[in-house]
């Protein structure tokens, strides 16, 4: 027979405040979530490269109207062929001065290919008065090669954009105050409750006022989108911590400071919470 | 949570064992809020509680092909408790008194009868967490003194102390007997 507990409990139920099953997921596919993550890179390097030819295009190509390529024509008739017009007969010219770079670019290097013949076709030309001409079509390509200094404004640009390939960057998520600020409100009444004429001594540290704290930080890990568990104790704690730091500065009332720490004699890893009087230490893994 | 197709057990262990996503959220989407309950009275707080049902249900897909029919609810439940244990005994500081309390105390069911689940749970959590461990495992998963010495480490005696302390607990703060139901 059921005792009164086991009939209270017996069909109890309850939702997770978050999504579990995400979690889960994470840790029973993490090939996939590997797989997912490298596309995420795939697509940061992607848009960096777009970026780079982006800045290439619209700062050296278009404003400029600096052609790298061009392909000239030129007409020429046998010399004992019955002459027509007095088009050039000889090989193409390219004229230099229409490609000089305008500021801030500066040309440092010039080469120019000899012309390559790229076509030749040949056609009978009957005249009204029963001449027959032959004329004679060469095209040539000739390739021009420039190289310039970009300004540092431009330089700047593309390490950005370099950077970003290598680095990509994480988009801010906002943790609402609403969201903070019950963990920050227990963590301050409980600095409060203390003596607070020593800066950042360790005060003993009611536990529910430090599980509050560390909701804050999980909240804060958990609105990036990441498995709490594993931010704290594995993913890139550092960050973690700023932006945890950056979020409890927004809504308390005295200066926030969040830390992690290496201890190398323990090989662990420590965060502390710390307001203007007090500081929070722990614990939370291995390194 | 969205409605989903109901499976039968058979057809959810089938679909894990190949280690079928669809299956794997099936089956979770059945059982995680009843085993997120039992989480509840294991732990401390609600984001333990998430804690513990995470791990559990990692470990139920890990060992789906362990699962030799009966009841996939009951087992299920039996790796949420032993997840908990697990949880909380680096966490826990069993005292060692081996001193056994006898309470007789006067019945009042109506006192406990008229309090909601939630209301319960919530005096539970404010337990000790060995109290709490003992006191779930015996009072409301049924398993017997050795049972719960073998499964947490300690012993039989102190198993029992730490019963009637969290017996003890409970009645002040509910103000109604625990030891007879």
């Amino acid at each position: 027979m059921k005792n009164l507990f086991q009939q209270k409990f017996d069909d109890f139920e309850d939702e997770p405040d978050r999504d579990v099953w995400a979690a889960i997921e994470v840790e029973l596919r993490p090939k996939q979530a590997g797989i997912f993550a490298y596309r995420k890179y795939m697509w940061a390097a992607a848009a960096s490269v777009a970026m780079l030819f982006g800045i290439g295009y619209f700062s050296m190509y278009l404003p400029k109207n600096q052609h790298v390529e061009v392909a000239q024509q030129a007409t020429k008739v046998p010399e004992n062929a019955p002459t027509i017009s007095q088009e050039k007969t000889e090989a193409p010219e390219i004229a230099a001065s229409e490609d000089t770079p305008s500021t801030p670019m500066q040309m440092v290097a010039q080469e120019v290919v000899s012309p390559t013949k790229a076509t030749q076709s040949v056609k009978r030309i009957k005249t009204a008065d029963g001449r027959i001409l032959i004329e004679k079509t060469e095209t040539y390509i000739v390739t021009e090669k420039k190289t310039y200094e970009i300004e540092p404004e431009t330089k700047k640009e593309v390490q950005v954009a370099q950077s970003m390939e290598k680095q990509p960057v994480q988009s801010p998520t906002l943790v609402t105050p609403e969201e903070i600020k019950p963990a920050t409100s227990a963590v301050v009444a409980a600095a409060q409750a203390e003596n607070k004429s020593e800066p950042w001594k360790v005060y003993n540290i009611p536990s529910q006022a430090e599980n509050t704290a560390t909701k804050s930080v999980k909240a804060a890990a958990k609105r990036q989108g990441h498995n709490t568990q594993l931010d704290l104790n594995k993913a890139n704690p550092v960050q973690l911590a700023s932006f945890a730091s950056q979020q409890l500065n927004k809504v308390a009332n005295t200066p926030v400071k969040v830390n992690y720490k290496e201890d190398k004699k323990t090989n662990q890893i420590k965060y502390e919470i710390g307001f203007k009087d007090f500081k929070i230490v722990r614990k939370v893994g291995k390194k | 949570m969205q409605l989903t197709a109901t499976y039968r057990d058979e057809e959810l262990v089938k679909g894990c064992q190949n280690n079928e996503p669809r299956m794997q959220q099936a089956l979770y989407k059945q059982h995680y809020r009843k085993m997120f309950g039992v989480c509840l009275r294991y732990a401390e707080n609600r984001d333990d509680a998430a804690d513990i049902l995470q791990d559990g249900f990692v470990q139920v897909f890990k060992y789906i092909d362990s699962f030799r029919g009966g009841s996939l609810e009951g087992w299920i439940r039996r790796i949420m408790v032993n997840m908990a244990i697990a949880h909380y005994r680096k966490k826990a500081r069993f005292q060692t008194t081996d001193i056994e309390t006898a309470y007789n105390v006067k019945e009042d069911e109506t006192a406990l009868s008229g309090m909601s689940s939630q209301e319960i749970l919530k005096v539970i959590q404010e337990l000790p967490t060995g109290y709490r461990t003992v006191f779930n495992l015996y009072e409301i998963e049924g398993y017997t003194h050795p049972e719960i010495s073998e499964m947490i480490g300690i012993s039989v005696g102190t198993s029992k102390s730490q019963l009637s302390r969290a017996k003890e607990m409970l009645r002040n703060k509910l103000g109604v007997a625990t030891n007879e139901y």
